[in-house]
């Protein structure tokens, strides 16, 4: 029988132009007109004081979908799950909006999606739009595309093919052998969140 | 990112050979219309209505290749259908028909691969060299039998009349020109620096897709970094300038002035200043744009064209600023 996916994302950023973002947002209907993101690309001065190694950097952020999620641990009412293959989820029904989730998050991943932002979406987004009730909300790694067989809408559109989404628990699977190269790396390991989101950096790249 | 393109055309990025085009990633806003059926427009005003589609449909089949009659006969069809751009429409029917007639396959397949894929192969790299590679083929084509770098085009040119040193038939470098009377080797003064420009990935100037409301909604997240003038902090510094300040810019070529705010960063060379030509957009009606703000290109890089591509020298001079 065929093991349980483990889902990741590797995202190079060598080749990330910070296009995303749109796509995330029509695809999730984040309301946008608050600056509110479920990922946001940041548009980065990196390489220190001396103006031959300063570079500009395009760095998304999103959801890190830990294995061991502090969003998940704080939640009370227990609308932040975890499915079998990975992917940390949000009931909007259980969600009481208490923000606990926020504050533990070391990824600033989380936002509040209020009443009025579900009023306008129904504005901006239209006749399609899909949210019906409040939440604090983030990246589901568009669970419902996924579980069709599709990639994240981020995945699916990014012209620069940083971002790669695959199955950890599949050897030969691209995003599965770069994790164990060591080539691709996550954020803030040291706080033991066992996150699945991992980056290349160039100086990883050149090596 | 929000038009079909009206023809299927090389790839010009894989030195495999392959066709691709373009496939709208968002729809049109408003009541925009695709160019193709603009310039069909303006050929009408300016030939007549009756002459205008074989004139302009002639052109493209000579120039393009792509056969005038059944182009006109589909964009009759679809002008009765309804269709908002019916010209772009019958150029990319036709299109598709007669490049997957080249390629010998069919068109759904055709638009099938390219949709999926993004190009269609038709041979590879090494295959082609297998084929035509010079070495294989010795003796060469030239006059000498041998490879010379020299341009039988510019030789044809220059034969014509074209005989300034642009039109050279070898291979010869020009030093750029900045400033007038002053070399590139002359210091540049305390305000002036030269000017560099490039793209953001969510806009293109004055396309519709501009006011696009959640690529406008990225751009206002970024503004500072995409409507303002860059700036190494060393020279903004000296002159007093910091990151949000109003700035003018004067071209010191051809006297164009523009307003801005500066963006202090050491992401830019300190002798250039960098601007994004998204913005600046000066049409009310993209309300969002419009809003935006921002310094637009147009108004600091003078008609200079070069002779031989016709190509902007959109780069070739120096600009002062100082805070407004």
């Amino acid at each position: 029988m065929a093991k349980t996916p483990h889902y990741a994302m590797v995202i190079d950023l060598n080749t990330c132009v910070g296009a995303c973002m749109a796509a995330c947002a029509m695809e999730n209907q984040t309301p946008v007109w608050e600056n509110k993101w479920r990922t946001y690309v940041h548009d980065m001065e990196i390489g220190g004081d001396n103006d031959e190694l300063i570079r500009r950097r395009f760095f998304p952020r999103l959801c890190n979908h830990c294995d061991n999620p502090p969003c998940m641990s704080v939640c009370p009412t227990g609308a932040t799950h975890k499915l079998d293959n990975g992917i940390v989820m949000v009931d909007d029904e259980l969600c009481m909006g208490c923000r606990a989730c926020a504050m533990a998050c070391p990824y600033d991943a989380r936002y509040d999606v209020t009443y009025d932002d579900v009023d306008q979406g129904k504005e901006f987004y239209g006749e399609l739009h899909h949210r019906s009730r409040p939440s604090v909300d983030k990246c589901s790694f568009c669970a419902h595309r996924v579980m069709r067989g599709l990639k994240p809408a981020c995945v699916e559109t990014c012209v620069g093919s940083s971002r790669l989404f695959g199955d950890l628990n599949d050897p030969k699977d691209e995003v599965s052998k770069l994790v164990k190269s060591g080539v691709a790396k996550p954020l803030m390991a040291h706080l033991g969140t066992r996150p699945n989101v991992y980056y290349i950096s160039d100086i990883e790249r050149t090596t | 990112m929000e038009r079909d393109e009206p023809t299927f055309y090389g790839n010009g990025v894989n030195q495999d050979l392959a066709v691709t085009t373009r496939y709208a990633a968002i729809e049109p806003m408003y009541d925009s219309e695709e160019i193709p059926d603009v310039l069909l427009k303006l050929t009408e005003i300016i030939s007549g209505k009756e002459e205008a589609f074989d004139k302009l449909a002639g052109m493209m089949e000579g120039l393009a290749g792509l056969p005038a009659a059944p182009t006109k006969a589909a964009w009759e069809r679809l002008k009765a259908e309804g269709e908002k751009s019916p010209f772009t429409k019958a150029c990319r029917e036709v299109g598709l028909i007669e490049t997957a007639k080249r390629l010998h396959t069919t068109p759904e397949n055709l638009d099938k691969t390219l949709r999926e894929k993004g190009v269609y192969h038709e041979e590879s790299m090494h295959e082609l060299l297998e084929q035509y590679a010079v070495p294989h083929k010795l003796p060469t084509t030239t006059a000498s039998g041998r490879i010379e770098f020299f341009s039988t085009l510019f030789d044809m040119l220059r034969s014509q009349g074209f005989t300034t040193p642009h039109f050279s038939v070898l291979a010869r470098p020009f030093a750029a020109e900045c400033r007038e009377n002053k070399t590139m080797d002359q210091a540049l003064d305390e305000d002036e620096f030269y000017f560099t420009y490039g793209k953001v990935p969510t806009v293109s100037y004055g396309s519709t897709n501009s006011n696009n409301p959640v690529l406008a909604a990225i751009n206002t997240w970024k503004k500072d970094i995409y409507t303002g003038v860059w700036l190494h902090p060393d020279r903004a510094e000296k002159l007093g300038i910091q990151s949000g300040d109003k700035i003018r810019l004067k071209n010191t070529l051809s006297g164009q002035e523009a307003d801005g705010h500066a963006y202090v960063t050491r992401k830019v060379r300190s002798d250039t200043l960098f601007l994004h030509s998204a913005f600046g957009v000066e049409n009310p009606q993209l309300t969002r744009s419009y809003a935006m703000g921002g310094t637009a290109t147009n108004h600091l890089i003078p008609h200079n064209v070069e002779p031989v591509v016709a190509g902007f020298r959109s780069q070739e001079f120096t600009i002062r600023i100082a805070k407004a």
